[in-house]
Parts: C-alpha cells; sequence; structure tokens
C-alpha cells in the first residue's frame, strides 16, 4: 500500500509490464516507471523517488475487523465477478511453472515457496512461512532489533513485532491449545494477543510497537533484496544474541523500528 | 512491376511498423530475466516507439500517394483494386499507432480508479466478504479499510482516497 502523493502531485497509476515477474506500473501524470514491490521509481522524471509506504495489515478479515471495528470493506463488483482470483489461486500460482528469474545463486528455499520478508535497518530477513506454522511465534534479531514473528492458527495471518518492553528483550513462546492466537513471555509472565497487547500478567494492557512484513514468493523477495538473509530453522533461538552489538546500535535500531512500525 | 514493387515496400513498413508498436511490451514480457539495463531500453523505446511508427506511418503514406500516381491502365475497376489495397496496405499503421501509445498490459489489466464499498455496493450475491478471507488492511487519518486480496491481486492496482490521503493498493 503507497500514498499517490510525490513532491505535492496526486499520481494515478496504470500497469505497464514485468520486471523479472514483478510489475511496473506508470502514472499518467508524469510517465515514470514505478516498481509496485518497492514502491520505487526506476525510469523516468521521477526515477530515483520512492512512494511512501502506508503500512499495512495481511490477516484475515476477522482479525482485522477486531482491531479496528470501525473499519470499512471493498466490496466485491458484479461487473469482474469472473475475473478475481479464485479462493485457492495462492495454491494455483504456487503450482505454475517456475519462470526463468536472475540467477543469483540463491536457492536455498523453492522459486514459489512462501516467505514473510522483513526489513530493519540495513538488514532484510526471508521467513519461509512453512517454518513459521510449524515454529511460530519466531524470535529473532534482525538489524539489531529483537523481534517476533506471529502466525495465527490460520496459518496465513502474519505479524510481527519489535519485542522490546521498557528495556527488557521478551523471550516469547507458543501457548499451546489456546483457543486463539496467544504468546507468552518468560520476563514478564504476560499473555500476549496477535495483536501484540498483553491481556494478562505483569505487563497487562502494554503494546508492542508493529513491524512491517512483506508476504511474497522466495524468487521475487530474492530478486528484490539480494543480499537477504535465510532465516534457518533449525538454529536454537532462545538465548541467541543480536548479530550486532546491542551497545552500539540501540538508539539507532530504535530509530529504525520507530519509522518502520505500523501506527 | 514498379507499381508491384512500391505495394511491396509498403507491406514491408506495415510489419516494421506493427513490430515497432508492440517491441516494448515483448521487453516487459514473462517470462524473461531482466537486468536494469533491459528496463532502460525498455523505457527508451516506449518512449520512441509512437515517433518511429509515425516516421514510418508517412513513409508509406508518401509511397501509397506516388503509387496511385503511376499512370494507371484504364478502367474502373483497377482503380477500385489499386485503392483497395492501399487501404489494406496502410490499415495496419493506424493499429500500429494506437497500440505504440501504450503496453498491452495497460489493456489486459483493469486497474481501478475507485474503490466500492460493502456499506454501498448492490451486489449481494459476492458480499459480504467472508471472514475468512485474507485481506490488506490500512489505516489513514483515523480511517481503516480493508482491501479483499482477491480483489485486489485481479486488478493490480486499485486507487482510493483514506483519511483525506491519496493511497493505492498494488498486489
Amino acid at each position: 500500500m503507497w500514498s499517490r502523493v510525490v513532491d505535492g502531485q496526486v499520481l494515478t497509476f496504470r500497469m505497464l509490464g514485468l520486471n523479472n515477474q514483478n510489475f511496473m506500473m506508470t502514472d499518467e501524470q508524469t510517465g515514470t516507471w514505478w516498481q509496485q514491490v518497492t514502491g520505487e521509481a526506476i525510469q523516468g522524471p521521477l526515477a530515483g523517488k520512492r512512494l511512501a509506504r502506508v503500512p499495512s495489515d495481511e490477516v484475515r478479515l476477522a482479525i482485522w475487523r477486531q482491531d479496528h471495528p470501525d473499519t470499512t470493506v471493498m466490496a466485491y463488483q458484479e461487473a469482474f465477478a469472473d475475473n478475481y482470483l479464485a479462493e485457492d489461486w495462492e495454491t494455483n500460482v504456487a503450482e505454475s511453472p517456475v519462470p526463468e528469474v536472475l540467477v543469483t545463486g540463491r536457492e536455498e528455499l523453492g522459486a514459489r515457496e512462501v516467505v514473510i520478508g522483513v526489513a530493519l535497518g540495513e538488514q532484510t530477513k526471508a521467513y519461509s512461512r512453512e517454518v513459521l506454522r510449524a515454529q511460530g511465534p519466531i524470535i529473532d534479531f534482525l538489524g539489531g532489533v529483537p523481534i517476533v514473528l506471529a502466525i495465527d492458527a490460520d496459518g496465513q495471518s502474519v505479524r510481527c513485532f519489535d519485542r522490546r518492553l521498557d528495556g527488557r528483550t521478551l523471550e516469547l513462546f507458543a501457548v499451546p491449545d489456546a483457543d486463539s492466537f496467544q504468546m507468552l513471555d518468560a520476563e514478564t509472565g504476560s499473555t500476549w494477543d496477535f495483536a501484540g497487547r498483553a491481556i494478562d500478567g505483569e505487563a497487562a494492557g502494554q503494546q508492542l510497537t508493529r513491524v512491517q512484513t512483506l508476504t511474497s514468493f522466495w524468487f521475487d523477495w530474492r530478486n528484490q533484496n539480494p543480499e537477504t538473509l535465510i532465516y534457518d530453522a533449525g538454529m536454537p533461538q532462545p538465548g541467541d544474541q543480536p548479530a550486532v552489538a546491542p551497545a552500539a546500535t540501540e538508539a539507532e535500531a530504535a530509530d529504525v523500528a520507530g519509522s518502520e512500525a505500523a501506527d | 512491376m514498379k507499381k508491384v514493387a512500391l505495394l511491396f515496400l509498403m507491406a514491408i513498413l506495415a510489419a516494421v511498423a506493427m513490430a515497432l508498436s508492440i517491441y516494448p511490451s515483448y521487453l516487459l514480457a514473462p517470462p524473461q530475466a531482466h537486468t536494469p539495463e533491459d528496463i532502460a531500453h525498455a523505457f527508451q523505446m516506449r518512449g520512441l516507439a509512437p515517433w518511429l511508427v509515425l516516421a514510418v506511418a508517412l513513409l508509406s503514406v508518401f509511397v501509397g500517394v506516388t503509387v496511385w500516381r503511376l499512370p494507371k491502365r484504364p478502367g474502373i475497376f483497377r482503380r477500385v483494386l489499386l485503392g483497395t489495397a492501399l487501404v489494406v496496405l496502410m490499415a495496419p499503421l493506424v493499429v500500429a499507432a494506437v497500440i505504440s501509445r501504450g503496453t498491452i498490459f495497460e489493456r489486459m489489466f483493469a486497474s481501478l480508479s475507485e474503490v466500492e464499498l460493502e456499506s454501498d455496493t448492490a451486489s449481494d450475491t459476492l458480499n459480504p466478504v467472508g471472514d475468512d478471507e485474507m485481506v490488506m488492511g490500512i489505516s489513514v487519518g483515523g480511517a481503516s479499510r480493508a482491501y479483499p486480496i482477491r480483489i485486489v491481486g485481479y486488478h493490480h492496482i486499485v486507487h482510493d482516497t483514506l483519511g483525506g490521503e491519496p493511497v493505492v493498493a498494488t498486489y
């Protein structure tokens, strides 16, 4: 999701074509070419500019409604009834032939494996959704920021949070057999819900800061982020130390987390 | 013989114009891999294509007029035949001129210029959106809105204004 305002000008877009399987759009006002997934202007008068990202949440409608009871919902239109993606579109796409993509020697994951991408500081990292389903919530460090990735029981709704609370870094674990998604932290003994709110315990009422995620196919994430790290499913996570010394990057990391976080 | 040669030249010009008009789309088509240089080349060709097609079209018109002015044998039938041949040979140039104004993908995908909301829709066969459907949710200026991924995934580009902010959903 992007703001359409660039330097005070409101843009309207059209589909243009594909750049390594990710579509580009062109705006009618300046004819600039924009890469959809990064919001970056790559050719034309506005080349080098970026669309401002509007923090977005990719979840089931029921979950979105819980946190935003007043939400409006975009409706299906009769005129396009035959065109909308099928309910199992993701499976269909995953089974379609793998396109020729830039060869970068990064074939650790299947080209069309679904990954959750996170960008923090100078680092980007891909988390296999399959691994997240099996191991979620996943606690990790990225760009010096301790984060937690949570996936709902639906296996699709994903959220990421900065897991620092009042100067403490929380170790979070799944609460098994809960009616809805819950995680428990070892530091305060509080229970946290899928919205990153502590619903009981010492931290009750506190809210973790959101971190933007992007769900995409591995080949696409890899093309857009050639330096991306990949979450190693076999690595012992609890107790891991950040890759970057926390003292040096604490302020910087907090800065990054603040600017990337969803509202 | 000269007439036939010139008509053949017009046929070649028509083919060249069509190729020029489709070339930028071809450069941005699946499933090939692209380097930044490929995209820069595509951008250049996308800008040049309408002008190149126009140049080819003008050349074709010039050749067509030349053919028409060549000494003709008498008979209305021959004139109609020649006239038809000229029209058939110049028609692709009009088509090429139209195509060269945009890529074929601009025509293939119906981006939406505005959003119809559940609260406003007359369609109750497709709505309401199910609780279990995946959506992209945003909150801007105190307003929240959910965009079903099955909709945005078809249109690819959905324009909207939320909380006073012009936004675009892409997928």
